[in-house]
């Protein structure tokens, strides 16, 4: 079972190291003859890979702590403060969760063409933001839920104000998980396409997957510097999720058991 | 979604009542009346809420309100400015009238419908070998997890090499089995079936994390008791496991069913669409009617409804996961 996850990500990766006579080959040959590092080079000056990658690390980077931000003081707000509509706001933050890219990405691009956004960070960072708040709230308002109220109180009665509270209480407890969040939300503008390719198609702000999508023509799809470049660009996110499983995945056995 | 859940809010004591009485003659701090706190906090409260409900109010909810009332307008591009005409409902006529359009809500509908099933199914499966694994399951659990952490552009792009027609892997293993050269995307059953499999590969593991974290929480005591009575493995699996897993299976199904319903990088980059437009869901219509034919009007039209179809469907499927809920299968 583990192997049919393994096995095709060590297929891309030796297709990626295969020079471009290899490729060809039928029946395909298991290892490279030839080992070559030549996709990796071309992906990534002739196909400007690392415009791409630059792209996707600001857009994401940026998106991930303001979504972190905004969406613990929303969460904590909705576990906490015993605000009136807190119900209502909590379903709504949750259809919209559930809305799909395309019901979304149609006005927003009639939008962002009448101010001039197509073709800019802002222009994919700010839907982004929207997008991932509603599942950020959702998951930490959960784990504020869920700490026992003690803490907080005994602030409350040594004169903090609810904002010291918040911030010297109740974040550092809450750090697994915003961390936690902040890979999700990571991981989903990492690999988000649709919009993305939609608002910035323009080479210089392609995010990854639009570069690697648009590598091919019509005619011809070169599969090794799309392998070089999908091997840069996944290193990264395995990394995160080897080192940090433990995190990652009470967070998400906690969220699981949660919904 | 857990309805009391939600109602459950935490009641903070009082402070006044842990205020330890002071000693008299010590200046003590008064602690401050549970009335005030309590409304600074829900002042606060409401600052802490405000930059989240402003942003995905002005960001996703305008353009919304703004296309709802865009798919009921003659839609027309003057200079480049996108300008608005007469009321008309011709948007949403020519949208439903296309057999196009009806062939992709098929299409998209049906696809939801067998893979969602099928693909938690294969989850429950992985989830029930994996909990019989001691040693190590924390490294299997981390493997698990690294196809959703895997760009969807770069799936396809390794399942479109791996069937290619040419000198794909599987396109080579499916010929020696078959005795002769085929071509699986050629056809419209082979084009759905390496979808589906570029599907699974991408999240079967992810839904089997969240069955198995339901396995895992399963009280150990049921399956003493079920043997303490005798019963077999495939009872014990119909009459606690499943029952147990509700929540846990629920949620693998809904998240499924609503990422089907927006299905697009798959076919986007393995298939297009094709062969010969048997494979366009309804994202996949609605970006073409958008950047390729430049029509607005109707592209806001599918691209609303099937906003609409989703929030139905998921509205459906969560009444009817919780409906069912009590387990009168007894032990």
């Amino acid at each position: 079972m583990l192997l049919v996850v393994i096995g095709p990500l060590l297929w891309l990766f030796i297709t990626s190291l295969k020079p471009e006579s290899e490729m060809g080959n039928y029946p395909p040959t298991l290892l490279p003859q030839h080992p070559t590092l030549q996709n990796y080079s071309q992906a990534w000056s002739y196909y400007r890979f690392w415009r791409y990658l630059v792209n996707s690390l600001i857009v994401c980077t940026v998106t991930t702590l303001t979504t972190v931000a905004v969406g613990t003081a929303a969460g904590y707000a909705l576990a906490r403060s015993r605000l009136k509509h807190a119900r209502a706001i909590m379903i709504a933050f949750l259809g919209i969760a559930v809305t799909p890219g395309i019901a979304l990405i149609v006005p927003i691009y009639m939008l962002e063409r009448d101010i001039g956004w197509l073709n800019s960070y802002e222009g994919l960072i700010v839907p982004y933001i929207a997008i991932t708040i509603p599942l950020t709230v959702w998951i930490l308002r959960n784990f504020f839920s869920r700490i026992a109220p003690e803490m907080e109180e005994q602030a409350y009665v040594d004169g903090a104000t609810p904002l010291r509270t918040l911030w010297s209480v109740m974040v550092p407890q809450a750090a697994p998980a915003m961390f936690t969040a902040g890979v999700f939300v990571f991981n989903a503008c990492y690999l988000e396409f649709l919009i993305s390719l939609s608002i910035n198609s323009a080479p210089t702000y392609r995010t990854v997957p639009v570069g690697i999508a648009l590598f091919g023509t019509e005619y011809t799809v070169p599969y090794g510097p799309i392998f070089a470049a999908s091997f840069i660009a996944i290193v990264p996110m395995i990394a995160i999720v080897m080192i940090f499983r433990k995190t990652l995945v009470s967070g998400l056995m906690a969220g699981a058991v949660k919904g | 979604v857990n309805k009391q859940d939600l109602e459950t809010s935490q009641v903070p004591a009082p402070a006044a009542s842990l205020a330890v009485p002071a000693p008299a003659g010590t200046a003590s701090q008064p602690a401050p009346s549970s009335d005030g706190l309590a409304k600074r906090r829900a002042r606060t409260g409401r600052a802490l809420l405000a930059p989240a409900v402003i942003i995905v109010g002005v960001v996703l909810l305008f353009p919304i309100v703004y296309a709802v009332v865009v798919s009921f307008t003659q839609v027309s591009i003057t200079n480049g400015r996108i300008a608005l005409g007469a009321r008309t409902l011709s948007n949403y006529h020519i949208v439903f009238t296309s057999s196009r359009w009806q062939h992709d809500l098929l299409f998209t509908v049906g696809y939801a419908a067998v893979s969602v099933p099928v693909e938690v199914a294969m989850a429950l499966g992985a989830a029930l070998l994996l909990q019989h694994i001691r040693r190590g399951r924390g490294m299997a659990v981390a493997i698990l997890l690294i196809p959703w952490a895997i760009i969807t552009v770069i799936v396809a792009e390794l399942w479109e090499y791996i069937f290619d027609p040419n000198y794909g892997a599987l396109t080579w293993l499916f010929s020696q089995i078959a005795g002769h050269p085929v071509d699986v995307v050629a056809s419209t059953s082979g084009a759905i079936f390496a979808i589906f499999i570029t599907d699974c590969w991408k999240n079967v593991p992810f839904l089997a994390l969240i069955v198995l974290a339901g396995l895992l929480m399963i009280d150990f005591d049921l399956y003493e008791a079920a043997a303490v009575d005798g019963a077999g493995r495939w009872q014990t699996l119909r009459s606690i496991t499943l029952p147990q897993l509700r929540g846990a299976l629920s949620l693998a199904v809904i998240f499924r069913l609503l990422a089907a319903f927006g299905l697009f990088d798959i076919p986007f980059i393995l298939t297009g669409g094709g062969p010969s437009l048997s494979t366009e869901s309804l994202s996949l219509l609605g970006y073409t009617v958008m950047f390729q034919d430049l029509k607005f009007g109707p592209a806001t039209a599918i691209s609303l409804t099937t906003g609409l179809l989703v929030l139905l469907v998921c509205v459906v499927a969560v009444r009817l996961l919780r409906s069912g809920g009590t387990n009168d299968l007894g032990i």
